[in-house]
């Protein structure tokens, strides 16, 4: 039905024609208002003239012009980076607060002030993102710090991670990086390791390095520690079956330093873990945020930045040499050999 | 052809103060540019110079929300080429809700686009500066301060995404070369002799690291830092300086900082230079 009409269905506003082959003019289902302003000129030549039948309902609103937005940014931003220029994409996982938003909001944190050791800021294409999840840490109680340091992240599209990115220049040499950092809901781990659930972790494939988040204060606890370490060796074989049973260097960082370092039970049980499961992994402790004076909060932050992008894999020889054969036309025949 | 040059910074960053001040600097014609017509329209920059004139700044132009442009018609030299150059002040206040929505409105999307390149202002000692969230070192402050007022978006942040406005809006010089942006630190004069030697990006760097780290990293625009006094001192606390202003006006008051080709940084007297290398060969 189109402005001016009470018939339900009618097609004059859409396409101009009648389907019930009418002159939308003289029609009798058209309103009283309409035919009141029939006798103007636009209406009576049937052309939709405004305020008439195929009229707009609503004025366009005199919008403002936009600037590509600097919050999270979606799979296809990173992909258009990953186009012109050398990107890190790292691999976020870990259990709800187990302290993933903590480490990019310390991180931000730390380069805001010229804090993170070794390393300068150097562009940001999710500035607001990374503002975000830091003025999410400011609620604090009439003084009395929060219970969580960072808000629990929920994604508008439970299906599409939201990505920030970091571009950082090391002090020492001038190198340049680019980091894109997923802040994913623990529940995506959570499900990944309980039912397998690893479609919307598909991003991760262009990972270089996977971060596997604990929560320190669990490790520390004999009550929940084994469970939680036999719970990451699941991690490790699901990472297995989604990377085809190659997956990227893992770097299991354990958070709460201030509350205590790494019991040497925990670590190497740990390590025998993943080694049991063929997982290349390193065991980093951070501290995001301190609540103790002994530890200062972004502890460990520095170090997982370096161990991100510092340690390359041994590279495969491109072309390998193989002993000359007299007589043989290798040139041309080079890839029969292969 | 007309030339466009745009004036940006955050509340209290000085922009006002310099149109007020470069007008008479262009009027005088012994700087880099000079004008070659007198302007039909100049309520606006009298106004700011009036202020100036009885030995007081130009009251905060935040709240204000018309743009105010100044256009004038300048030359490098007396019969020289001309250049139509439009300065549009804008005030602070829209530049900030520009960045929290990423959203300015059609008419200034559009001469950002036509503009030849761009100022932006940061004014050293400002009330209107915002520090970085810095909880991560000072937990004991951030639980006495307890669940305060928000202090609203940090400064640098601001300026980063302004940059980031001119990096995608801004196009090509019409010879092909990269957009000019003149980054200018304003009440340079409040500076100590050290800091004043070390120079603006020195002190950009220590104060707002992310914005240093932009510059550092920027490839779209042709960046060049200035220091800038438009008076020479602080009118509201300075007696000296304000004498000096009302007794002798503006002339010869005022300078810009500038690094020479050895590296050493030294006031130059024309005040045109930030717009001069905008709009220059």
């Amino acid at each position: 039905m189109s402005s001016g009409c009470n018939f339900e269905g009618c097609t004059v506003g859409e396409t101009g024609v009648c389907a019930l082959e009418q002159n939308p003019a003289t029609c009798e289902h058209r309103t009283a208002l309409a035919a009141d302003v029939d006798g103007g000129d636009a209406d009576a030549h049937g052309d939709g003239g405004a305020g008439g039948i195929g009229a707009p309902v609503l004025q366009r609103p005199t919008g403002g012009a936009s600037f590509p937005s600097s919050h999270t940014l979606g799979p296809e931003v990173i992909s258009g980076m990953m186009a012109s220029r050398y990107v890190t994409v790292v691999g976020i996982l870990g259990d709800p607060d187990s302290g993933k938003t903590a480490c990019l909001a310390s991180i931000y944190l730390l380069v805001s002030n010229a804090m993170l050791e070794g390393w300068a800021f150097a562009d940001s294409r999710s500035l607001m993102g990374f503002e975000d999840i830091a003025r999410g840490a400011r609620d604090w109680n009439a003084g009395n710090p929060p219970d969580q340091m960072t808000v629990h992240t929920e994604m508008s599209d439970d299906r599409r991670p939201g990505f920030l990115h970091l571009r950082l220049v090391r002090k020492s040499d001038g190198r340049r990086v680019d980091l894109a950092l997923p802040d994913l809901p623990g529940e995506w781990t959570t499900k990944l390791v309980a039912s397998a659930q690893s479609d919307r972790l598909e991003f991760m494939k262009a990972a270089e390095v996977i971060w596997v988040v604990l929560d320190g204060r669990a490790l520390a606890d004999k009550e929940r520690r084994q469970a939680l370490i036999s719970r990451v060796g699941q991690l490790a074989e699901r990472l297995k079956t989604l990377f085809d049973g190659r997956p990227p260097r893992v770097v299991v960082v354990v958070t709460h330093r201030d509350d205590g370092e790494l019991v040497e039970a925990a670590s190497s049980r740990l390590a025998a873990e993943l080694e049991r499961r063929g997982v290349e992994a390193s065991i980093l402790q951070v501290a995001p945020f301190s609540d103790h004076a002994e530890v200062k909060a972004g502890f460990g932050i520095a170090d997982l930045i370096g161990e991100t992008v510092g340690v390359t894999r041994p590279i495969p020889d491109f072309w390998p040499t193989s002993p000359l054969r007299d007589g043989v036309r290798s040139f041309v025949s080079y890839r029969r050999h292969r | 052809m007309t030339r466009s040059v745009v004036l940006l910074g955050g509340p209290d960053s000085g922009k006002t103060n310099y149109v007020g001040r470069v007008w008479p600097a262009l009027d005088t014609k012994q700087g880099r540019l000079q004008i070659a017509q007198q302007p039909d329209d100049i309520t606006f920059v009298l106004e700011v110079t009036d202020h100036l004139n009885s030995g007081n700044f130009a009251p905060r132009s935040e709240h204000a929300d018309a743009r105010r442009d100044f256009e004038v018609i300048v030359a490098e030299e007396e019969g020289g080429a001309q250049t139509a150059i439009v300065i549009p002040d804008i005030s602070g206040e829209l530049w900030l809700n520009a960045v929290k929505d990423s959203e300015i409105s059609s008419d200034w999307m559009d001469e950002l686009r036509r503009a030849d390149g761009a100022l932006l202002f940061v004014r050293v000692g400002s009330d209107q500066d915002v520090r970085p969230l810095d909880w991560v070192s000072s937990k004991k402050m951030m639980a006495k301060l307890g669940n305060g007022e928000d202090p609203g978006l940090a400064t640098q942040v601001m300026l980063c995404e302004l940059l980031r406005f001119l990096e995608v809006s801004l196009i090509d010089r019409p010879n092909g070369g990269r957009p000019r942006v003149s980054i200018v630190v304003s009440a340079w004069d409040m500076v100590d002799v050290g800091k004043f030697a070390k120079g603006p990006k020195a002190y950009l760097e220590h104060e707002y690291p992310l914005l240093a780290g932009r510059l550092n990293d920027i490839e779209r625009l042709d960046l060049r830092v200035f220091g800038l006094s438009v008076v020479g001192g602080d009118l509201k606390v300075d007696a000296d300086c304000r004498d000096a202003v009302q007794e002798g006006g503006l002339d010869g008051r005022g300078w810009v900082a500038v690094q020479n080709s050895e590296g050493k940084w030294e006031r130059d007297g024309d005040l045109t230079l930030p717009i001069a290398w905008i709009i220059g060969a």
